[in-house]
């Protein structure tokens, strides 16, 4: 389609059929796999009736001029085709009020938030691991939660509601708080062990007991910050290979289109 | 029939949905193989335009009426619809209905009447 542009002006079936395709492909209301399929089949048809009906004794011009007039979808199909492909979240939901489903939807996020702050609480807590926890814990949760629900969210947005518009929008985020709450823990384990030291110094008697309570301390913390950082690396990547393979998906869909008479001639 | 109100617009809609899957009983087909034949088959009385065929295709997939799924054909991918036992048995009911609609319409057509001089 971008190689292939017609000349200004032009309203050939060439031109109208990159300009339809080109529409199409780049409706931000539709998810964009959908885009890419519809697009494709669209895409494959178009190069395939010319061919069809060249064989059959028409002329390219005039198979090109059908096969556009047959194959692409313009006014109230193109609205059912875009309306049949809206994911199906939105067709359920299409009787609410959009400010309530937002609110429903923040209120959803807030509660899986929670959920698994109090997974990740009781678990070191069954654990006996926050009798004496180090006081970096409780941020490495914090971002920790908050490194989960951004994936949460971001997955929600991609792979339910279907929001395409800025697919990699929020990804450097999850990565970057990932990565912080890995350096919190590594950075509070460091801090308790300066603190330990200057401990050590004033008590040296204790040496054997406070060693013993910061080693479990800090495993607590590091490990903790780990399982949050792995999670959110893994959410990351899982995101992050999606939208590279959709992306490309789409690219070569756009890259593959035809004019309805290149294939003919 | 029912009861309920005839649906011109509803039944004209049906009628496009019958014809596309009327053409599958032959096999699995990609688009605008199916317009063709659907094109040949009513000697050009029905004919797809503007995409019309698209959505109406989409639509019978979601219903699960015919089947969708990408393919080689010739070197080149196509998407190619089958029909699917929930079609057969749509297509069924559909022909019945059409020929019960059209039959009503024919006896009212043709139906005795006074002709005025």
């Amino acid at each position: 389609m971008t190689s292939r542009e017609g000349a200004p002006g032009a309203s050939g079936p060439s031109t109208i059929a990159e300009r339809s395709l080109s529409d199409l492909a780049s409706n931000p209301g539709l998810p964009l796999p959908a885009r890419t399929r519809i697009v494709k089949e669209l895409v494959d048809d178009l190069g395939g009736l010319p061919r069809r009906l060249v064989a059959e004794g028409r002329s390219p011009d005039e198979a090109g001029r059908r096969a556009a007039e047959v194959v692409l979808p313009a006014g109230p199909a193109l609205q059912e085709l875009e309306e049949l492909a809206r994911p199906r979240y939105h067709r359920l939901l299409a009787g609410f009020e959009a400010r309530r489903v937002r609110a429903a939807e923040r209120a959803a996020l807030a509660v899986a938030t929670l959920l698994m702050l109090g997974l990740a609480g009781g678990t070191l807590l069954r654990t006996g691991l926050l009798t004496a926890p180090s006081p970096y814990l409780w941020p490495v949760l914090g971002v920790g939660t908050t490194t989960l629900a951004t994936i949460l969210a971001k997955a929600f947005k991609l792979w339910i509601k279907g929001a395409h518009h800025r697919p990699r929008r929020g990804l450097r985020g999850i990565a970057v708080l990932a990565a912080l709450t890995l350096g919190l823990g590594c950075a509070g384990a460091l801090l308790d062990l300066v603190s330990l030291a200057g401990t050590l110094e004033t008590t040296p008697t204790e040496g054997a007991e406070l060693l013993t309570a910061w080693l479990v301390r800090e495993a607590a913390l590091v490990s903790t910050a780990i399982i949050f950082a792995l999670s959110g690396a893994l959410g990351w990547l899982a995101l992050h290979a999606w939208i590279t393979w959709v992306e490309q998906a789409h690219a070569e869909a756009l890259d593959l289109t035809p004019s309805p008479t290149m294939e003919s001639k | 029939m029912t009861d309920e109100d005839f649906d011109v617009q509803g039944f004209a809609r049906g009628i496009n949905e019958l014809l596309i899957l009327s053409t599958l009983r032959e096999g699995a087909k990609h688009g605008y193989q199916i317009a063709i034949d659907v094109e040949e088959g009513s000697n050009g009385l029905f004919r797809f335009r503007h995409g019309t065929l698209y959505p109406i295709l989409h639509r019978l997939e979601e219903a699960g009426h015919i089947q969708g799924s990408w393919s080689r054909v010739e070197g080149r991918r196509r998407k190619v619809y089958a029909l699917t036992r929930r079609g057969a048995r749509h297509l069924a009911g559909g022909s019945d209905r059409v020929d019960v609609v059209l039959r009503g319409l024919m006896s009212m057509l043709e139906g005795p009447g006074e002709v005025l001089p």
